[in-house]
């Protein structure tokens, strides 16, 4: 009983009494709608003989939402593979998942060592105050990456675009510099990959950044996940979880080989350790003042 | 409710912060902790609420160890420091959102305790604009209106005039009539002597000197 009434008291203060936070998410996944427009006509402004009207047109074109996740948080392919294409780095599909680490950043420190001493108090062990954290952690980022997501599909649907994953080859061309192969993953697949694995590796990276606010200041442990975000670009390593997170690496692109399963069992594994590790730190852990 | 320090010590860094200090606290008396600032009281006041864990000793509340099943006292009030609340929300409502989570304070309650400490719970000034005499009131508040067994409050007159200060010392007296274990710090002896029946005074972590109020109202000490 008391888990929930913490969680609801979280939900409160560390989600629906930020406005502004998801009022910068909206605005975010807009703009990228918005430049998935622009990017989608410019490749296409041939069709269109060279008449800015057509962009009123695109929904004309065999576009899909697919294609607008792949485009818009896609992220890149490793500088290793990129044969004879320049490396360019994927700053706004960095930005997108950094944007909800900063989100989730210092809530729970603050409430540590501020006002929340009262509600810990009242939680009576630590460990129902520490899982109440978490599950706040993974809804506000399940929020953030489904309020995203959602606003993609229905400005994409808006636009035109057909609502399925059914990649434009020309597009991905462009994007990947190569020529795109149907792997036979179907709709599930996609979805699975273009979707589910970037919330959940989100769920577990800002999982992690919670545990590591425990020991290290929160701007260390943000620069730490930034770090680690940003080194899954150029290393395509399973246990850089980020590599989950950009579907043009997935299975279902057919270039690169990150399965989903594994993914979710390792994300599952991060987040499981990430809560275990907090847990047994908190029980022993001093609650000093901020000044302290 | 009964309350056991054995042989706790606390170390922060290399600093010995509570050295070797026992203690034995009980319901229906006022134990009040005095010593100059950065003595150690506040770190004493974490120590019993379980805020801190002695790095040798043990704390137990009524024979069982703090920390091991619970980590905080399962009755408890506690002021410590300086008090912080909510910006946006008025003092009822920081107290009624309180008591929604253990679950033990009905806006009765709530009302019982404000108007106990001088507030009006019908102020609709928010938390913001609470002068710091206010605020201090409404720490005070707070740690009273679950009824706890255990009440911990750390240098409670900070801030408050002399109307608030003789409203403390009524609580003090009413909160240990009702049966509460109530443990006062602060560093003015007289303050302390008028509210507390046994008094320690603490020097760099260690307790000194232990004075317990005698029926004609003076107080004998012993050194320790």
């Amino acid at each position: 009983m008391r888990f929930f009434n913490i969680l609801r008291y979280d939900l409160r203060m560390g989600f629906l009494r930020r406005p502004l936070r998801w009022i910068a998410t909206a605005a975010l996944f807009s703009l990228l709608a918005g430049n998935f427009c622009l990017i989608a006509f410019s490749a296409y402004y041939q069709e269109f003989d060279y008449n800015p009207a057509g962009l009123l047109q695109l929904g004309t074109l065999p576009i899909s939402i697919g294609d607008e996740i792949l485009i818009e948080l896609g992220s890149v392919l490793p500088p290793s593979i990129q044969e004879d294409q320049a490396f360019s780095f994927p700053t706004i599909w960095l930005f997108t998942h950094l944007l909800v680490c900063f989100f989730t950043l210092g809530y729970m420190n603050e409430d540590l060592t501020r006002g929340g001493v009262q509600v810990l108090i009242r939680t009576r062990r630590k460990s129902t105050w520490w899982l109440a954290k978490c599950a706040w952690n993974i809804l506000v980022v399940t929020l953030y990456y489904g309020l995203g997501e959602a606003l993609l599909w229905i400005l994409g649907r808006a636009v035109g675009f057909s609502g399925d994953f059914t990649l434009n080859p020309f597009l991905f061309q462009t994007l990947t510099n190569r020529a795109y192969v149907p792997t036979g993953a179907g709709e599930w697949d996609f979805f699975v990959a273009f979707l589910v694995m970037p919330c959940l590796t989100g769920i577990a990276i800002n999982l992690m950044q919670m545990t590591l606010t425990l020991f290290v200041k929160p701007m260390v442990a943000f620069i730490a996940v930034a770090i680690y975000l940003s080194a899954a670009v150029f290393y395509p390593h399973p246990l850089l979880l980020a590599n989950y997170a950009m579907p043009v690496r997935s299975a279902a692109a057919g270039i690169y080989a990150f399965w989903p399963s594994t993914g979710i069992l390792l994300c599952a594994a991060f987040s499981l350790a990430s809560v275990a590790v907090g847990a047994v730190y908190l029980r022993k852990m001093d609650i000093l003042p901020a000044s302290s | 409710m009964k309350i056991e320090l054995d042989h706790v010590t606390k170390i922060l860094g290399s600093t010995a912060v509570i050295d070797d200090v026992s203690l034995s606290l009980e319901g229906g008396r006022v134990y009040g902790f005095q010593s100059i600032n950065g003595s150690g009281k506040t770190m004493l006041m974490r120590l019993i609420a379980g805020l801190i864990h002695p790095t040798r000793g043990e704390v137990r509340i009524d024979g069982a160890p703090l920390g091991k099943k619970d980590s905080f006292p399962e009755s408890m009030g506690l002021l410590i420091e300086s008090p912080a609340f909510i910006d946006s929300y008025t003092g009822r409502q920081n107290l009624e959102l309180l008591g929604y989570i253990s679950g033990k304070a009905r806006r009765e309650d709530v009302d019982e305790a404000l108007d106990r400490v001088g507030l009006d719970p019908e102020d609709k000034r928010k938390y913001r604009k609470y002068s710091l005499g206010m605020k201090q009131r409404l720490g005070i508040a707070c740690a009273l209106m679950e009824h706890p067994a255990l009440v911990l409050l750390d240098e409670p007159l900070n801030s408050l005039d002399e109307e608030g200060i003789e409203r403390v010392r009524r609580i003090v007296e009413a909160e240990r009539a009702r049966g509460a274990c109530v443990v006062v710090s602060c560093h003015d002896p007289d303050e302390l002597m008028a509210m507390a029946g046994e008094l320690y005074r603490i020097v760099a972590g260690k307790i000194t000197r232990r004075a317990e109020k005698q029926a004609d109202g003076s107080f004998k000490e012993e050194r320790l």
